[in-house]
């Protein structure tokens, strides 16, 4: 084994790729617990933590910069700077979704629309980061498909759950239970949450696209 | 702000070409199968040496093979250099050869203008055609042969005489008619050199600095117009200045020659080629393939643990 | 505060270190005494010979005071003041080399001319040398070298065994011609030639025929006064050819091109003046002087066996010249061309390339045997076989020839070997033949070594005496050679017959003086060896 220093270097890349994903996913469960348990207490957390992402996110990209000036990377080590610089911003957006989460719930009051299940909407899209970062550890191009696959099962779910809102407005009558204003801003916080778990999902798909690139040198799933 | 312009117009500029490239490759696909489904079967690894014969069609030049080599075998003595080589280089382009040391690269190289006839013990077997003729046959005269392929050497090696008579000096040997003066300036001008020796043309060429002696090494190549020329690693001895200047004098070439180098340099190597030949401990040609390829997704294991700097 | 003294008792000298130190030194004073040894032994070896040659012991303290101000003096300041200029010091060597190296030629070529007869070395030089120029010359008009390269040598020789077959009838037509006129033939036709065209590529060829003619028209001027003064012309024409035109050339051009180290080139007259000075002086007011054998006698008269200050060694010094000439003829070409043979064209493999290996170790170890066992060969050879006489030019030069050309051979090979093989590649790679870059890029370039061990061959050669010995050369000869198949004697050999001389200032004075011409003659070679590497490595 040669360019000892080199190896470390990229190891440390991967691991610190790792721990910003973990971080970022353990923001996305606390948003996702807060909204669940409308925990005011939580949902700051989750709002006042983004700082620490975005720390992660600055140190992983100055570490590529730093690996492609002065390593020159090629091929597999090349396709992995290349692929963790890309990863590194899907995480960092992750991780502003998360923070929506705190907001949402800080701003609601109380349950609008308990049949749609936004909590198993966000575990679900959860399930297909920790997926696709799982796969980025392991180099597990399978699983890398995999992730990308469930993302139509998502965006069915998603369009599901603002459906059934759409038809509980046109079919229930609610001007007499509370203010207008007050249902609009629910309805579209909901969207807002749904639309928001969705682009965690099309985030966990861009991480499988990136790390089936860094283990194949395959962009079948780059669009 | 001007810089990440650039960076951008070149990016634009790779990817359009890239596209060429496939657009290419696809519609020649047919054709090139059935052409090489003869020698699929001798080869070792599938996706290495028969690569540049089946896919990643030029993507600029002429799209023609100049020199083609088939199942070439070099010993020297009892140490066999090269097994089983099949490589074929398209005209009109830059072709890197890149490996570790002893890989057999230069010696496939000095093959191609047969300056392995130098060695005594050595030993070529195979077919090695350069526009389609055999240069291993008993016809060719190897002199003629040097004449229509250049060399340009790892260390500067201009000799002992005045600018003017270096260039001039394949003219001269080759019974080259014309007017050499205009030949000698046009030559030092292509290598761009011209305008930093036209004062003092008559004065030894070795009084120059390394990177312009190598240009001058390189004028004098191209003096006699040849069709091949061969670079053994033309920048290993020089500083980085000299080297981009060879590098962007090598680009140039490359309008009107077809260029073989070796180089030890990957970067270089990734830098100036359009395609790339990776050789590896053994004399076994690997992989070939566009340069792109070769370094952002080589086929092979090895090639990757070679470039990568996994073992060397 | 503990550590820090620590570091300083490190860092102090310990004393196994003092120790190695000692032994160093040592080491070195030992090397110093041994270079000492060698120096001073040969510094005194000099001295000895010097003195028994000169007498300096004969001289008055008036004489020393009298050439100290004539001529160390004026040579002393006028080297202090050239010292720190490089231009001056440049024209002043130029003109010593034109001088000097002038007087030199001029004299070796009178002397071997007029021994062999200026009318046979005519005939050859004309058919020997006239085609072959002249084929040289039309292909460098042509710019054509495609034939020059085989031609000029074989017009050579055919030009050679053309006038030795022709001999008879030439020999008694060219002899109506006065002597003198075949001098101007051979010395001042060349020189002119010579001459006019370095004024050509300087100028224009107009200028260069114009000098040839004025070069041409001076060796006419010159006869001329001297058969008006009643003396043989034929020296003085040979001198002015010699020394004159190339002292006048240099010191033109010099005066063109070098205006301010002009007044370098008075260096060789200052030397020269002085010395004339002196002699004058001395002899106008009859101040005792040396006591010296090293007189024009010596170089002049020939031998004569009973009274010392008569003898002279005139046709040992031509004899030697003429030896030396002929052998490095013979052995020069055959020595390089199996040099260029082995280097660049056997084959390292196969049976001729184990041949040429084998030969390769047989001519390093022939190097190394002793002179002795040559004349041996030379013995069984040119004597026993060929059936020559006792004493000949020819048994003599091949002799040596034979002693010389391992040398030859090795320091060839040396410069051949020392061209960079990237040369050689570079000149392959451009579509040379093997011949064309042999002749472009691999002699050019060894030109200089192969020279240098060449005249250093020719210098080992000069002062060979054990091989002359075995094939009876004569000791003595009372005239120079008159020809290749007359009987010659070299230098050594007279110092070494004249060693055993009953009288004691044959023994001393003679001898020691006899031995500083033979010296003078191998310096002479050596520094023109040296002045010839020294030119060709400037040009890299």
């Amino acid at each position: 084994m040669m360019r000892e220093a080199y190896r470390t270097q990229l190891d440390d890349l991967r691991e610190e790729v790792r721990g910003m994903s973990e971080l970022v996913i353990e923001r996305l469960n606390t948003g996702l617990d807060a909204l669940s348990r409308h925990d005011d207490r939580l949902a700051r957390t989750v709002l006042h933590g983004d700082e620490a992402v975005n720390q992660r996110y600055l140190s992983v990209e100055e570490l590529c910069i730093e690996l492609f000036a002065l390593q020159q990377p090629v091929a597999s080590d090349l396709r992995l700077v290349a692929a963790s610089f890309k990863i590194a911003t899907d995480l960092e957006r992750v991780g502003d979704l998360a923070a929506n989460l705190g907001e949402y719930t800080l701003a609601t009051e109380g349950e609008a629309f308990p049949e749609v299940d936004v909590t198993a909407l966000g575990r679900f899209a959860l399930s297909m980061l920790e997926n696709a970062m799982e796969a980025y550890a392991a180099n597990d191009p399978y699983l890398c498909r995999e992730v990308a696959a469930r993302d139509d099962q998502l965006d069915t779910q998603c369009e599901r759950a603002t459906e059934v809102v759409v038809r509980e407005l046109i079919e229930t009558d609610h001007r007499d239970d509370v203010g207008t204003e007050t249902l609009l801003a629910d309805v579209s916080r909901l969207f807002l949450t749904v639309r928001d778990l969705e682009r965690v999902g099309d985030h966990a798909v861009n991480v499988a696209a990136r790390t089936l690139y860094m283990t194949e040198g395959d962009d079948e799933l780059l669009y | 702000m001007s810089d990440n312009d650039m960076n951008e117009r070149e990016k634009t500029a790779m990817t359009e070409e890239q596209i060429e490239t496939e657009d290419v490759s696809d519609a020649n696909r047919g054709r090139v199968i059935s052409d090489s489904t003869d020698e699929a079967d001798d080869v070792l690894i599938e996706t290495g040496p028969t690569a540049g014969l089946d896919d990643d069609k030029p993507s600029r030049g002429t799209g023609q093979t100049i020199v083609e080599s088939r199942n070439i075998d070099v010993w020297y003595g009892d140490d066999q250099a090269l097994r089983d080589v099949s490589i074929a280089i398209p005209e009109n382009e830059v072709t890197a050869m890149i490996g570790p040391s002893g890989c057999g690269k230069s010696t496939f190289l000095r093959c191609i203008n047969r300056m392995n006839d130098l060695v005594d013990i050595c030993r070529v077997e195979g077919e090695l055609t350069l526009g389609g003729k055999d240069v291993y046959d008993e016809n060719i005269d190897p002199v003629a042969l040097r004449r229509r392929v250049g060399m340009v050497f790892q260390k500067p090696n201009p000799f002992p005489k005045s600018s003017r008579d270096n260039v001039s000096y394949g003219l001269n040997v080759q019974g080259i008619e014309g007017d050499h003066d205009e030949i000698v300036e046009r030559s030092l001008k292509q290598a761009a050199l011209w305008e930093e020796v036209k004062d003092r043309l008559d004065e030894s060429g070795l009084g120059l600095s390394g990177g312009q002696q190598q240009r001058l090494c390189i004028a004098r190549a191209i003096a006699v117009d040849p069709e091949v020329i061969l670079m053994d690693e033309p920048a290993s001895a020089l500083d980085p200045i000299a080297t981009s200047k060879i590098e962007d004098l090598i680009a140039d070439l490359a309008e009107e020659y077809t260029v073989v180098i070796v180089t030890h340099n990957m970067q270089q190597a990734a830098r100036i080629s359009h395609k790339t030949a990776v050789f590896l401990t053994g004399g076994e040609l690997v992989e070939f393939g566009s340069t792109q390829k070769v370094f952002e997704n080589p086929d092979s294991e090895r090639v990757e643990d070679y470039i990568t700097g996994k073992f060397g | 505060m503990a550590a820090g003294e620590d570091a300083v008792g490190r860092l102090r000298r310990g004393s196994g270190l003092r120790f190695e130190q000692l032994k160093g030194r040592v080491f070195e004073a030992l090397l110093i005494g041994a270079t000492l040894v060698g120096i001073v032994s040969l510094l005194v070896l000099f001295g000895y010979i010097v003195f028994d040659a000169v007498g300096p012991l004969a001289a008055s303290p008036r004489w020393y005071l009298l050439y100290f101000g004539t001529l160390v003096t004026p040579t002393a300041a006028f080297t202090l003041y050239a010292r720190r200029r490089p231009a001056v010091r440049a024209a002043n060597a130029r003109a010593f080399a034109a001088v000097f190296g002038g007087v030199v030629l001029s004299l070796a070529v009178y002397a071997v001319s007029d021994a062999l007869s200026p009318y046979d070395v005519f005939i050859y030089l004309v058919f020997g040398g006239g085609p072959s120029v002249s084929i040289a010359v039309y292909a460098r008009k042509m710019n054509d070298n495609t034939f020059a390269g085989p031609a000029v040598p074989v017009s050579m020789v055919i030009g050679v065994a053309v006038a030795a077959g022709f001999y008879d009838v030439l020999r008694p037509i060219i002899g109506t011609v006065p002597r003198w006129i075949t001098y101007i033939a051979i010395t001042t036709v060349p020189v002119a030639a010579i001459t006019g065209w370095f004024a050509a590529r300087e100028w224009t060829t107009r200028r260069g025929l114009l000098t040839a003619g004025v070069v041409v028209a001076g060796g006419f001027a010159v006869a001329g006064g001297a058969l008006v003064s009643g003396i043989d012309p034929s020296f003085w024409v040979v001198l002015f050819s010699g020394t004159v035109v190339p002292v006048a050339f240099v010191v033109g051009s010099t005066a063109a091109t070098n205006p301010e180290g002009r007044i370098g080139m008075l260096g060789p007259f200052v030397v020269i003046g002085g010395g004339l000075l002196g002699a004058v002086v001395e002899r106008q007011f009859g101040i005792a002087g040396l006591d010296s054998y090293l007189t024009p006698t010596l170089l002049l008269n020939s031998w004569d066996g009973l009274n010392a200050a008569n003898a002279g060694v005139y046709p040992q010094i031509v004899g030697s010249i003429i030896i030396v000439a002929f052998m490095g003829i013979m052995a020069i070409p055959v020595g390089i061309g199996a040099a260029v043979y082995l280097e660049e064209y056997a084959p390292a493999t196969g049976w001729r390339g184990r041949l040429a290996s084998l030969l390769e170790i047989n001519i390093a170890n022939l190097a190394g045997v002793p002179s002795v066992v040559y004349g041996l060969l030379g013995l069984a050879l040119f004597r026993n076989t060929l059936g020559f006489g006792t004493g000949i030019v020819v048994a003599a030069s091949g002799t040596l020839g034979f002693l010389i050309l391992p040398i030859v051979v090795v320091s060839a090979q040396e410069a051949i070997r020392s061209v960079p093989d990237s040369r050689r590649r570079a000149s392959y790679g451009m579509g040379a033949s093997r011949w064309q870059t042999l002749r472009e890029v691999v002699l050019p370039e060894a030109v200089p070594g192969v020279l240098t061990g060449t005249i250093l061959a020719l210098g080992r050669a000069i002062g060979e005496t054990a091989p002359l010995v075995i094939i009876a050369v004569a000791t003595t000869t009372y005239s120079a050679p008159s020809g290749l198949f007359s009987s010659a004697t070299a230098l050594p050999l007279q110092i070494f017959a004249s060693a055993g001389n009953a009288k004691p200032e044959f023994r001393t004075g003679v001898v020691a003086a006899t031995a500083i011409v033979l010296l003078a003659l191998m310096i002479l070679m050596n520094a023109i060896a040296i002045v010839v590497r020294n030119r060709y490595q400037k040009d890299d």
